[in-house]
């Protein structure tokens, strides 16, 4: 299951991100009638719609796997989180929809209307993010309901979608896919670039996609603030793993790196910047930060696990923003990125970075609320199904999965190989063009 | 079950059917494709492939949706019953899922590919094992779910191994070969493909025949094993059941005369009608016995707040719909196209 959603969330980043630089390219062709934006927006719309395919049919497992892996969890609490999963599949099914019209109507839509048909999809993929990240929001937070006897009663199902959770983690989830999209695609470029700086259209390609994974970059810092002074306002234990903080501590210092020692109950190698964690946390230099030896051994999530994944997150966080203020320095002296071999390394860098950056911050949110599945109210261990032979169905998943990112990585491959179309077949269906090159 | 429950649980329920009736129709035709390929060895040519990726391009995505809504629906309204089946049935479902992955995965690898290699070939395989595959499977949780056993929880992981069950896969599958085959006789006829037009009618005729005889042999089948359930299903509040053979019926004489729009509307009421006879036969506040009827469905503020959700979802999505449908599915649109390609070569 973990290893599904880890593969999953990098294609709903794309599946969030990838529409807005779509909409983009194709509104440059629109306003400058330049044919390699217009060639761009062809090529990345193709590219969208292999990866929605394949993050539509990834999207199924979950809804199966939810109910096939937890079976316990929910059965109990199906009915709080249902509100959110019922929009998203409303959110889902206009993506669906509407990226049927966008893609295979090129040809039939005026322009204009065209380029409008893009957007509902670039619209419901924030809509569906939005809404399954609430229904995580609940696991971190729940509320909205009364358990008796085991059997939930008194469902708020308004209350379960808007605990105090979800406005922080839809935020900082929406800005983590879009940086995701953002340097990702840019790093392919900058591959591109590095062999051919002169490719005029890989230059605005990875230009542009910069621009996105910048302009994400900066509000996601806030969003990083504001979720840890949520989670140490709504899981105190969560915080105490990301900062490996095994003792209650007035006046905390942060620690930059380190590793956690369970035994000594320390953490050791670290760079503590005194009194930082509690102005983080608490914004007052003397607030008392608890630390996670205040609560029961066995609830206590695995510190090493947590404490490294958050510093990898913030690390890699920090770094993409400076690549970020690169990018607007440049803009502002007109320098071209492809043209500095260093900034173009860089840029190659920071696609798998920011790909590790969000996974880490995802383990950060999952491992951290270990042992729990519903934070102190459903153990994981309780939920989990009893279906014999697990591992080999894990080990069957992880096959099918392995097969499916080395299609998509060899059609995705193949589809950017092709040589740029001219002006002259710009006009031809895409559809056909490619039916062509299959027979 | 809780009183005030009762009119939210139903509607809900009627909408569930709904969801599952579209994915059938709409979800089947599209797995129909699939099957067809593989049984006819791959041998398809050029322009049949292109007429299914032109068919069904466009509109596979937001059809699959609609199971998907089905399983939303289900585990949000009657979560113990989700629950329940999920246990029992969790080998069909996995298996009937690998399936639609790799489907849908082989499709759009295929359709948009831009060159023949082995991952296209691979796909073309995969793509018409998966899409038998899958109808199957799930066909079997449905036949598994209608049969008594699947409430029995010591026969847990074998209710879905029962006849009816397999013989129910069987029937989703002729099912979707048959729908595949009467909605691509259409197609192939909006696109002036006079060729592939009267394949896909002898096709459909074949496949309609042959769903007709499995579907009487069903009949007795059920009758003999589950009297009771047969008695529900053909003679129950609604002939639901001769409906659904009135429609095949009318299908096939429509399909022998080539009124395309009369066959299609007549093979979908053929199935929408075997789908609600089983789904009304099934009642599902007496399905699983063990769990008590008022834990049975979410409470009354969930199943308004889902209604009230749905509602306001089905004003955006029907007509985004329609527009889909009416874009790439609609006699006066692909004329215009056709008439548009054919004055600029």
């Amino acid at each position: 299951m973990a290893f599904t959603l880890g593969s999953h969330i990098i294609l709903a980043c794309l599946g969030v991100g990838l529409p807005v630089l779509m909409l983009a390219a194709e509104w440059f062709s629109l306003s400058t009638n330049d044919p390699l934006w217009r060639a761009l927006a062809h090529r990345w719309s193709k590219a969208f719609a292999v990866l929605f395919a394949v993050g539509a049919v990834s999207g199924t497992v979950l809804s199966f796997e939810l109910g096939i892996l937890w079976p316990k969890f929910m059965g109990t609490f199906g009915s709080v989180i249902g509100l959110p999963f019922t929009l998203e599949g409303f959110a889902f099914f206009l993506e669906a929809i509407f990226a049927g019209i966008y893609l295979y109507g090129w040809n039939k839509l005026p322009p204009r209307i065209h380029w409008w048909t893009g957007v509902p999809i670039a619209l419901s993929g924030v809509a569906s993010a939005s809404f399954v990240v609430t229904a995580n929001a609940w696991m971190n937070a729940p509320r909205g309901f009364t358990m008796r006897d085991g059997v939930v009663i008194d469902v708020d199902p308004i209350a379960a979608m808007t605990g105090p959770t979800a406005a922080v983690q839809i935020v900082h989830m929406l800005l983590a896919a879009y940086m995701v999209t953002g340097f990702l695609v840019a790093a392919f470029y900058a591959c591109v670039l590095w062999n051919k700086p002169t490719c005029l259209y890989s230059r605005k390609a990875m230009v542009l996609a910069l621009w996105m994974g910048t302009l994400a970059s900066f509000p996601q810092g806030l969003a990083g603030d504001w979720a840890a002074k949520t989670v140490a306002r709504t899981q105190p234990i969560k915080l105490a793993a990301m900062e490996g903080q095994f003792k209650t501590e007035t006046g905390a210092p942060l620690r930059i790196g380190g590793w956690p020692d369970t035994t000594t109950r320390e953490t050791n190698y670290d760079l503590e910047i005194p009194y930082a964690l509690s102005i983080l946390a608490y914004g007052d230099p003397h607030a008392t930060v608890q630390g996670l030896d205040d609560f029961p051994r066995e609830n206590q999530p695995p510190v090493v696990v947590v404490h490294i994944a958050f510093q990898i997150m913030v690390g890699l966080g920090t770094l993409l923003m400076a690549l970020g203020g690169w990018t607007i320095l440049s803009w502002w002296m007109k320098w071209h990125p492809a043209d500095n071999r260093w900034v173009l390394l860089a840029i190659i860098v920071s696609g798998p970075a920011t790909v590790l950056a969000m996974e880490a911050g995802w383990v950060v949110t999952e491992v951290g609320r270990q042992p729990w599945i519903a934070h102190n109210v459903m153990r994981t261990k309780d939920a989990a199904s009893q279906i014999p032979g697990l591992e080999w169905l894990f080990l069957a998943t992880l096959a099918i999965y392995l097969a499916l990112f080395a299609g998509l990585t060899i059609v995705l491959r193949l589809l950017a190989v092709q040589p740029i179309p001219t002006s002259s077949n710009l006009s031809s269906n895409p559809a056909a063009s490619d039916q062509s090159s299959l027979s | 079950m809780n009183p005030e429950a009762i009119l939210p649980a139903s509607i809900l329920y009627g909408t569930l059917l709904l969801a599952l009736t579209a994915y059938a129709i709409l979800g089947g035709a599209d797995f129909g494709a699939g099957i067809w390929e593989f049984n006819t060895s791959f041998r398809s040519h050029r322009r049949d492939r292109q007429l299914l990726r032109e068919v069904i391009g466009p509109v596979w995505e937001a059809n699959h949706v609609w199971l998907i809504f089905v399983l939303v629906i289900l585990w949000s309204a009657m979560p113990r019953v989700f629950q329940h089946l999920c246990v029992v049935m969790w080998l069909p479902l996995l298996l009937g899922l690998a399936g639609i992955v790799c489907r849908g995965a082989a499709f759009i690898f295929r359709a948009y590919s831009p060159v023949e290699n082995s991952v296209t070939r691979t796909s073309t395989v995969l793509f018409g094992l998966a899409s038998t595959a899958a109808p199957f499977f799930l066909g079997t949780v449905v036949g598994g779910i209608l049969t008594r056993e699947a409430t029995n929880p010591r026969l847990s992981q074998t209710a879905w191994l029962n006849p009816l069950a397999i013989y129910s896969g069987f029937f989703a599958v002729a099912v979707c070969l048959y729908l595949c085959s009467v909605f691509l006789f259409r197609e192939a006829g909006l696109r002036h493909e006079r060729f592939l037009m009267e394949i896909w009618r002898s096709r459909a005729m074949l496949s309609g025949v042959w769903t007709g005889l499995l579907a009487m042999a069903g009949l007795a089948f059920i009758s003999s094993e589950q009297p009771e359930m047969a008695r529900r299903l053909i003679w129950g509040d609604s002939p639901l059941v001769l409906l659904s053979w009135a429609g095949g019926m009318f299908s096939m004489v429509a399909l022998y005369f080539r009124w395309p729009l009369a066959a299609v509307l007549a093979s979908v009421l053929a199935v929408a009608a075997v789908l609600w006879g089983a789904g009304l036969a099934v009642s599902p506040a007496t399905m699983i016995p063990e769990i008590p009827l008022d834990q049975l469905v979410a409470p009354p503020s969930v199943l308004w707040a889902m209604l009230v959700a749905i509602a306001g979802g089905m004003l955006l999505l029907l007509p985004s719909l329609a527009w889909l449908f009416w874009l790439f599915k609609s006699s006066s649109a692909l004329d215009h196209e056709h008439l548009a390609h054919s004055s600029h070569p």
